[in-house]
Formats: C-alpha cells, sequence, structure tokens
C-alpha cells in the first residue's frame, strides 16, 4: 500500500533542496525523484565519496552475511506494507504493533551489524554530518538509479521520496542541533560516561528502532492529545526511518556480496543518507509526536468529572 | 567507565562490611558509638500500626501515618476542627531546632495518648516526639561511613511507621527499620543490588534513598535516588519484608533491552519519591527521574525508556505493569518529580480509579490506573515559555531564557487533592533559566547550579520569578484559582525560590508553606488568604495536620530550614 500522497516539505525547502544540488529551476515543483536525477549531475559527488565507501567495504571485507541481511529486508517490506495511514484510520482501542513490527524485522539485522563491527567501521569512516556533506551525499544518491530505487520499495510516492530526501539537506541542521557529530569529533572529556557512548552509525539505526518499538504504545496511550497531524507527522518519520534502515540494508547488502552492484561513492552515498534519514526522523519524531505543547495538542476532554465527597 | 566490581582491590573498611552473599548490615560499622546514636528520654505509647490503620488513614483525622497522608497519597486530612471561620485562631505551640539545614521530611503521627510523632532530618537523624510538646522521646543516628571519598546524599524526606517499627531510608542506601518505641535498630538491608555492586563506578557518590518509604501488606516500599551531580548509574525500585528486611523484589527501571548498547549503565531514572499505592488494583504508582547524563542527549539515543515520567508497578510482583514518559527523551531535566495522587473520576459514566501528577513541565498529568492511558493533562498552572520544549541554541551568545527552568513548574514538594472539592492544589513556579549548548560538549546554563539566591543578569531584566498556589479541576483541565505567594523575592533565582508543598483539609483549608518562609491557610474554594505566619526558615516540604481529641485541638506542623514548627489551635467546641 503506498503512503497517502501528502507534502512533507513546503515549495520553498523544496526549492532550496533543488538549489543546493544544483538543478535550480530546471525542474519543476513536484518533481519526481527521477526527474531530479535526470537534472542533477551527481557523477562529481559521487566521486567524492568513494574514499568513505572503500574504507568502509575495506573494514568489513567478508563479515557481513548476505543471508541475515536479504531475510530482513523481505520482512521489513511487510512490515512497512501493513502500516496503515494513521490520520484517517485514527489510533485503535487497544495498543498495536505496526511500528514495532518494523523495529523487529530490523532488530536481528541491527544486533548483526552490531556483533561484526559495522556500526564502528561507518562510524569511523563517515564524515562528520555536516550540511555540506549531507547535501553531497544527497546529490550522489539521487544521481543514481541504482542508489535511489530501494526508496520505491517502502512505499513512498516519487514525490514523497523527494520530499525525503530533500529533508536530509533543509533539515541538515537540525541534525547539528541535535549534536549529532561524528563520533571521532566527539571530545571524550566533556562527554559523561563517554565510554558508554555508542558510534554515531549505531546510535542512529538504535535510535530509530527504540523509537519504532515505543511509538504503538505512545499513541495509544496520548491519543486524547494527538491531532490528526501529529498522527500524520509519526508516521512519516516512522516510514522515514525505515527508508533509511533500507538504504543501509541495502549498502549492507552491497558489501556483504563483494559485488559490484554499487560502487565505492555509491555505497557511501546511500550510507551517509541512510543514516543521515534515521537520525534525522529520530530528531524530528519527538518534536512532532511526543513533546506536545499547548499550540499543538488537539482539544481537551469536556466529559470527565471528578468524583466528589461530602465531609 | 563502569568495570566490574574488583572484589579484591583494598577497600575502604565500611565498604569492607560487605557481604555479597547476604545483605550487609552496617550498623555498628560506623565510629560513632551505640551511645552516643541512641539518645532515649521517655518511651511513647504504644500501639501497633496496621494495615487496617494505614488502610484508614485518609479517612481518620486524627492520624498521618503516611508521607502524604493515606496510600493514595492525596495530601488529604479529614479533620474538620479548623476551618475557614477559625483557622485565624492557630498559634505557636511549640518548635523543635535541629542540627540539620534545609529539612525536608513531612513528619508522621501515630494517633495515641499523646500522639507520637516521627521526623527525619538530612543529617540521617530519626527523632520520636510528643507530638503535643515537641518533647524527645527518643532521637537516633545513623552511623555514617567515615569515608571522606563517599558523599552521601543529604536529604531524607521523612519515615513511614508500620507495626511496631519506623522505617527509613539511608543517604547510603540502606532501609532501616527501627523500634519505634526505643529507637533502637531492628534490621538493616543494604538497598544496593548485587548488579549495581558489580557494575557501578566506586564510590557510589550520591546514591542513597531520600524519599519516606511506603508501607502495606507487610512490605516496605522504596525507590533508590541519584543521579544528577551522581557517577553514572541506574536505579530500582524495592520492596523489603517489614519484619526480616529481606528484598522481596527489586525492579530495574533502566530496562537495558530499551537502551542502545551499554547506554543503560548511566540511564538514572530513578524512583526517587514515594509512590502512591492503589489497594483495588495493588499498583504502586511511582514518578521515574531524568535519564542520565541530564542535558546531552546525544550519548543515549531513543525515548530513554522508563525515565522522566511514571511507573505502575505490581507491588506483590514488582511488574512493571505500565509506565509512560511525560518527556520521552528529556533534556531538560524535566524528569518525573512528584508523589502522585490517586483519586476517582467520572469517565464514560463510571467511576474510575485515576492517578493525578503534577509534573515539572506544568502541566498535571492524569492517567486510569488500570490501563495506563492518558484521559486528560491540565492546561499550564506554570508559567511556560520560549519554546520550552526545543532544542537548546548553540552558542552562549544564542543562549535562550525559557520557562519553566529545570527545577520545574513544580518542585518535588507533594502537593495535595481534595476529594471535598475535586481540586487539585499545587505549588507552582513561574522561574525560568537561560540555557544554551557548546559544540564542545558542554551545557551552558545560568541558575541550574550552585542555588544562586538571585536571578541571573543573563535572564534580562523584565524577567522576575513567581510563584503561587494554584488549584487545577483535574477533570477540565483549568486553573481554577491561583495564589501568588507574597514573601517569595521575585528577584530570587529559580532554586532559591521554588516554594514548598500543599495539605488540603475537609475544613476547607488549603494550608502551604513557601520558600520565603511563611504558612498559610488559604480558602480551598477561591484561594483567598486567612492566615499567615512567618516561621523564619525556608519551606520545601509540606504541612501535615491532625487532630487531637484527648485535647481537642488541631494541630498543623511543617518542616522550616532547620525546625519543625508546629501550631494549634483549640477546635473543642467545632467540627
Amino acid at each position: 500500500m503506498a503512503y497517502e500522497n501528502r507534502q512533507h516539505v513546503t515549495d520553498e525547502q523544496r526549492r532550496d533542496f533543488l538549489k543546493a544540488l544544483g538543478v535550480g529551476g530546471a525542474v519543476a515543483t513536484g518533481a519526481t525523484l527521477a526527474d531530479v536525477r535526470h537534472a542533477v549531475s551527481g557523477e562529481s559527488a559521487t566521486e567524492e565519496l568513494a574514499p568513505v565507501g572503500q574504507a568502509i567495504r575495506s573494514n568489513l571485507g567478508g563479515q557481513l552475511d548476505s543471508g541475515v541481511i536479504r531475510s530482513r529486508e523481505t520482512e521489513l517490506v511487510g512490515a512497512l506494507e501493513a502500516l496503515p495511514a494513521l490520520a484517517e484510520s485514527g489510533v485503535g482501542e487497544e495498543p498495536g504493533d505496526d511500528f514495532a513490527r518494523i523495529a523487529a524485522a530490523g532488530r536481528p539485522l541491527y544486533d548483526h551489524f552490531a556483533e561484526v563491527g559495522f556500526f564502528e567501521a561507518t562510524s569511523d569512516n563517515l564524515p562528520a554530518f555536516t550540511y555540506d556533506y549531507l547535501t553531497e551525499s544527497v546529490s550522489a544518491f539521487v544521481g543514481s538509479e541504482v542508489t535511489a530505487e530501494p526508496l520505491s520499495k517502502v512505499g513512498l510516492t516519487e514525490q514523497e521520496a523527494v520530499d525525503l530526501v530533500a529533508s536530509v539537506v533543509t533539515d541538515a541542521d537540525q541534525l547539528r542541533h541535535n549534536h549529532w557529530v561524528v563520533s571521532p569529533d566527539i571530545s571524550r572529556e566533556d562527554v559523561e560516561d563517554a565510554a558508554a557512548l555508542p558510534p554515531l552509525t549505531k546510535g542512529a539505526m538504535g535510535g530509530a528502532m527504540l523509537w519504532l518499538e515505543d511509538l504503538d504504545a505512545k499513541l495509544w496511550r496520548w491519543q486524547t492529545m494527538l491531532t490528526d497531524g501529529a498522527l500524520a507527522d509519526a508516521e512519516w518519520h516512522a516510514r522515514s526511518m525505515a527508508a533509511g534502515f533500507q538504504l543501509v540494508n541495502e549498502g549492507a547488502k552491497a558489501i556483504a556480496d563483494e559485488s559490484a552492484a554499487l560502487s565505492d561513492g555509491e555505497l557511501g552515498a546511500i550510507l551517509s543518507t541512510g543514516f543521515a534519514m534515521q537520525a534525522l526522523a529520530q530528531s524530528l519524531l519527538p518534536q512532532d509526536v511526543y513533546w506536545i505543547t499547548e499550540e499543538m495538542r488537539d482539544e481537551r476532554r469536556t466529559d470527565l468529572e471528578m468524583v466528589t465527597t461530602e465531609f | 567507565m563502569s568495570e566490574e566490581f574488583d572484589f579484591d582491590r583494598e577497600l575502604d573498611p565500611y565498604v569492607d562490611a560487605i557481604d555479597m552473599g547476604a545483605r550487609p548490615n552496617y550498623v555498628g560499622v560506623g565510629e560513632v558509638s551505640y551511645e552516643e546514636r541512641i539518645v532515649q528520654n521517655r518511651r511513647p505509647p504504644e500501639l501497633a500500626v496496621t494495615d487496617e490503620m494505614i488502610e484508614q488513614d485518609a479517612t481518620n483525622p486524627d492520624s498521618w501515618l503516611t508521607y502524604n497522608k493515606g496510600l493514595e497519597e492525596q495530601g488529604f486530612s479529614p479533620a474538620n476542627g479548623l476551618t475557614t471561620d477559625n483557622v485565624d485562631q492557630l498559634s505557636r505551640e511549640w518548635v523543635l531546632s535541629t542540627d540539620s539545614s534545609g529539612l525536608q521530611t513531612d513528619p508522621i503521627v501515630v494517633p495515641t495518648d499523646p500522639p507520637a510523632m516521627y521526623v527525619t532530618q538530612n543529617n540521617q537523624v530519626v527523632q520520636c516526639l510528643d507530638a503535643r510538646t515537641g518533647d524527645t522521646f527518643w532521637r537516633y543516628e545513623y552511623p555514617m561511613p567515615e569515608d571522606p571519598d563517599y558523599e552521601p546524599l543529604p536529604r531524607d524526606r521523612g519515615a513511614v511507621v508500620y507495626g511496631d517499627n519506623v522505617y527509613f531510608g539511608t543517604a547510603v542506601m540502606s532501609m532501616l527499620a527501627l523500634n519505634r518505641y526505643t529507637g533502637e535498630p531492628v534490621w538493616e538491608t543494604d538497598g544496593l543490588t548485587e548488579e549495581q555492586y558489580r557494575n557501578y563506578p566506586y564510590p557510589w557518590v550520591g546514591y542513597g534513598f531520600a524519599q519516606a518509604p511506603l508501607a502495606y501488606d507487610g512490605k516496605i516500599f522504596a525507590g533508590q535516588s541519584g543521579g544528577d551531580s551522581s557517577p553514572p548509574g541506574w536505579t530500582y525500585a524495592l520492596a523489603f519484608d517489614a519484619e526480616s528486611g529481606e528484598v522481596m523484589w527489586e525492579t530495574n527501571l533502566v530496562p537495558k533491552d530499551q537502551w542502545i548498547g551499554e547506554t543503560w549503565r548511566h540511564g538514572n531514572g530513578s524512583a526517587w519519591m514515594t509512590a502512591a499505592y492503589d489497594t483495588e488494583t495493588d499498583t504502586l504508582l511511582w514518578n521515574t527521574g531524568n535519564p542520565g547524563p541530564m542535558l546531552n542527549g546525544l550519548v543515549r539515543p531513543g525515548p530513554n525508556q522508563m525515565t522522566a515520567g511514571i511507573v505502575a508497578i505490581d507491588a506483590t510482583t514488582g511488574e512493571v505493569k505500565w509506565n509512560d514518559q511525560m518527556v520521552a527523551h528529556d533534556i531538560w531535566d524535566y524528569d518525573g518529580q512528584f508523589t502522585p495522587q490517586i483519586a476517582e473520576m467520572e469517565v464514560d459514566g463510571e467511576a474510575t480509579r485515576v492517578v493525578i501528577a503534577p509534573h515539572k513541565t506544568g502541566w498535571a498529568f492524569v492517567y486510569d490506573i488500570e490501563t495506563g492511558q492518558l484521559l486528560t493533562r491540565s492546561e499550564p498552572f506554570a508559567k511556560q515559555d520560549g519554546n520550552f520544549l526545543g532544542m537548546h541554541p548553540i552558542g552562549e551568545e544564542n543562549g535562550r531564557v525559557f520557562f519553566p527552568g529545570t527545577a520545574g513548574g513544580a518542585e518535588w514538594s507533594p502537593d495535595t487533592y481534595s476529594p471535598r472539592t475535586g481540586l487539585e492544589y499545587i505549588g507552582a513556579n513561574d522561574a525560568g533559566h537561560k540555557a544554551w549548548m557548546e559544540l564542545g560538549w558542554e551545557y551552558g546554563v545560568e541558575a541550574t547550579t550552585g542555588g544562586g539566591t538571585d536571578v541571573p543578569p543573563g535572564l534580562g531584566e523584565d524577567v522576575f520569578h513567581e510563584a503561587y498556589v494554584r488549584a487545577v479541576d483535574p477533570a477540565s483541565g483549568k486553573v481554577v484559582w491561583e495564589h501568588q505567594l507574597p514573601d517569595v523575592n521575585p528577584e530570587w533565582g529559580m532554586w532559591r525560590m521554588w516554594t514548598g508543598g500543599t495539605t488540603a483539609t475537609a475544613g476547607g483549608l488549603v494550608f502551604h508553606g513557601s520558600s520565603g518562609g511563611d504558612l498559610i491557610a488559604l480558602d480551598d474554594e477561591s484561594g483567598d488568604r486567612l492566615w499567615r505566619d512567618d516561621t523564619g526558615g525556608r519551606i520545601t516540604a509540606s504541612p501535615v495536620t491532625w487532630l487531637d481529641p484527648d485535647v481537642g485541638k488541631q494541630y498543623v506542623s511543617v518542616a522550616s530550614d532547620d525546625e519543625i514548627v508546629t501550631y494549634s489551635a483549640d477546635v473543642s467546641g467545632d467540627g
């Protein structure tokens, strides 16, 4: 089931995104990912990212299990296909498990990644997620048909796929404000209990899974406060996390297969974009769904009454 | 961090006494002699406190047996000797001066003749007093370890009585039972779990029991405290056998599988205030504290279960029934800081047991106890401003003032729900602070450390702090009335100005002790002030009140800095 066609970035953000990729007015608002790909030249960006992909591939040679990765992909796609349009269906009378099923599909893969040092290898070699780096990564990502193709598996329309990658660029500053700094740049002496600090990519994927595991119960528990817009945001951010998951999965699969399915540059692009999507979505999800201010909340119930006693 | 505990290394003599096989007993370990630790003057009247008495505490005007009166922790007394008409007759009956400043204790009162009062001090002293005179029956001083590296958590919010014992949790995380007639130790049990011993960095500075325990059904319940200035750690809620001290269950409040990698090790999440107990569902309702590290969220991705919220625990098994985070992935120190109130609310035409939790964010949350579903959240009872649920700006030059500051729209001081009016009365703080973060990984926060007494200059010349008692209808969510506390200096910083808790009565009164030192009585329906007295010291705890039918008086007592100040009025012709 395709996720309903809803705009998740503003027209201005979309223009900023296209401008950042250097396509200016060549592509009209409402463009598809294919339209962007045809207008952008990602070749040089891909070349820039080649050392990143090469280093990660080199670090992980022979350690990733292709079978584990492929089996999880099927589960993930199945869980995404079953995801209801929350804003339309509302929250059920009992807590659901729609989002937790996405996390469950990913958990064995996450464990496998942790076991073989995938997160350390990616965190050590990915540059800091600055605006410039993410723009470069997304440019390379959309410029290659083979890297962008996995987005079609997560139930996004073409336009929504553009929204998703656009947000990686236009919301890049969000990552900065959320302290998403590449692990080696973190000043250990200033971080309490630095030994327990998870690698950046582990935090991105692991954190996304934890939010997904929590989300069903939260939506059910807080439904009295959540507007349709908050439910739509919850679904969008969850799907963004899953999309990021799918991209990382594709990257890992290419490494495990030891094939040339992805070039080194494409590998760097798909992993950077995928992890950034996960990091970004888990930064935005609490802001839009969990940290509900008075202005954001649904109307208060009026049918409640305290039971009082005469003394 | 967290290396495995090395049992072979040279240990401090105090810690050497720990026997991992049998939970240790510290009594006799300290350097203070037994004779110096217990002073026995008189013996209070004997009366074993039963489950039935605890169940009836909420409806008994003569007792105050649990922290916030009654298992429901409503903070409401049915005592009606004092009313809106005669409360101005209150006058000082006695004052107990102690050697411990900043008292946070809510006195316990056992209805004997004379009534026996139990108070705790931050310096780990328990006193049993004649509640009519303030005279000391006995005094017990806990033998604190002499290790200079071990700085205990210097807070204690009270004790609880059960059977013939009085129980209090110590600053070094042990639960202690004293004979409540003599002050002599009966048992002591270490409250650190074996897994904590094996994983906590030593010394465990800052971890202890600060809350008043809760007693019922043969058990003593307490949650561990620590976190803000402690080394990294995580916490448990525990139940002890009231007779033997054996740990009956321990519940981890930072579930490992819901944290990334080893980040649970610094998860904190402490249930640092006294729980409420719903006997109908055998459920304990506890607050949960902030995640750790307190302000840096990057090192702990995810919601950080079960921190900064409320947790419902099966009182018999310790199993978590449900939990909810008021602030998932908290990065502002908006932890769960409350002792919740249990009440009844009509939901879909049915009387439903609910739990009310006034939270630091300035909202009161109301949950269905059985399902854990949020029924409603009040409108703000404290000032909210400055994108307070937004990320901290980068750089001091961009620092932003926001309300509530980390001291919260309400602090830990227990509040009250009146079943007479159906209103929740909250000690509310309109106080903020300025915060930012540096990409060098340090947060800059003015007025969050050091207990500054002035509004920091960074907040701007037009920023002032105000404190109130605000009445909230938990059902409609409306703030029904407010009473500003005039003795709170608007130029005080938030750590100096946050005000105490509230206590409502069947006489139509709300008592409140403020940070300015005033104990006041308000009309519970209008918020009009009917009486006040300057106690002379800062009040952070809540007042307690009881009727003493043998002398025809109603008493009101409150901890004020280093004193217990007690008032009374002759009500023999009233109520």
